[in-house]
């Protein structure tokens, strides 16, 4: 679906390699895909923190905080894992592509 | 903060109706003791409640919006004791008079309605708090 | 990733405070038969702009949600018993279940917008 209404930059991101749209450059996937891993990275290490504090009775950690916290982070480690599928895709893809 | 908190809060209202309820039974139970230990009528016992802090709270920054409940003291009604005229009474004193308790137990029967009336409502917030808990567990599932 | 998350943030915000807020109206039913005692609330920041919307509904402030909570004194204009007493019962249970309905409803809104989010994320698989 090449449908230009997109609920979010994130949505938007994940029509890389579409074959109706424009292919993005090799630079782009590369950029998208290493700011997502530095997410994932940054909220898995902010929930590991929160599920440790909770766990050693911190008070100020919350049922709450520490549940979205750890959920935030699942959801980072997806994207980044699916950026990285697309970006595997897209190579295999230019390789593919008989000059 | 957590839940343990307002946890902590209801659990104080418990343990203070219930103090109250032991204590408005005792008044009931002996309302015509008329020799208590230590001589004399039995006399009535009173308690008293004031809203304290509770330690989980600690450190917020709306710590001082947290109030517990605890029993300060528990007094002994300073009210005269009931005199009936009953020469034949064992204890009877010179008059003819025996000194019964400062009991009305009427008064102990409202106190105790009133004190389970807040019991149940202690256990509603309690209630309430280990709902949100679980709600809250329930996220992302 | 921040942009996505930035209502979660504000229902997260929402959910810090309703918890709170049941804390202090836990505090009221508790010292139902205290003398003296005056029934306390949490509100958040006074909204300083009357056209923004309550502080009930989380993510139509349009400046971010701190945790500034302002505790005040909430009788309802209900008579003090006899011995100072202020809690009406009835007004803190109502306000407790509406304030739970509230974290009920913020949690689910996150739980809904995670699952958008994840399906999203995994390229709508």
């Amino acid at each position: 679906m090449s449908a230009p209404v997109t609920l979010s930059p994130m949505i938007d991101q994940l029509q890389l390699g579409s074959s109706e749209l424009q292919p993005k450059t090799e630079t782009d996937v590369a950029a998208s895909f290493g700011k997502a891993l530095a997410d994932a990275r940054g909220l898995e290490k902010q929930a590991t923190d929160a599920a440790e504090r909770f766990a050693n009775g911190d008070p100020s950690m919350g049922i709450h905080e520490v549940i979205i916290a750890t959920e935030k982070a699942s959801i980072a480690v997806r994207y980044a894992t699916t950026l990285k599928n697309k970006a595997v895709e897209a190579y295999r893809e230019l390789m593919n592509t008989q000059v | 903060m957590d839940f343990f908190t307002a946890m902590e809060v209801s659990a104080s209202g418990l343990s203070a109706e219930r103090t109250r309820m032991n204590v408005a039974a005792s008044n009931l139970a002996n309302a015509q003791t008329t020799q208590a230990a230590g001589g004399g009528p039995y006399k009535r016992k009173d308690v008293v409640l004031s809203a304290v802090d509770v330690p989980g709270a600690a450190g917020e920054p709306f710590a001082q919006a947290v109030r517990g409940v605890a029993v300060s003291q528990i007094t002994q009604d300073a009210a005269p004791p009931r005199l009936e005229y009953d020469p034949g009474h064992p204890q009877a004193n010179a008059q003819g008079y025996v000194a019964y308790p400062n009991v009305n137990p009427v008064e102990e029967m409202v106190d105790m309605i009133t004190a389970s009336r807040a019991y149940e409502a202690g256990v509603t917030s309690m209630t309430t708090a280990v709902n949100m808990a679980e709600r809250a567990l329930g996220i992302g599932r | 990733m921040t942009a996505e998350f930035s209502t979660i943030d504000k229902l997260q915000a929402a959910l810090t405070y309703h918890r709170e807020r049941h804390t202090v109206l836990a505090g009221n039913v508790a010292n139902l038969d205290t003398p003296g005692y005056r029934p306390l609330d949490l509100t958040r920041h006074a909204a300083a702009d009357p056209s923004s919307l309550s502080i009930s509904d989380p993510g139509h402030i349009g400046s971010p949600i701190t945790p500034d909570y302002i505790t005040s004194f909430d009788d309802g204009g209900q008579l003090q018993g006899s011995d100072g007493n202020a809690v009406s019962l009835e007004r803190e249970l109502a306000k407790i279940d509406a304030n739970r309905a509230r974290y009920a409803t913020s949690a689910e809104l996150v739980s809904r917008r995670m699952a958008l989010l994840r399906y999203a994320a995994g390229d709508g698989t």
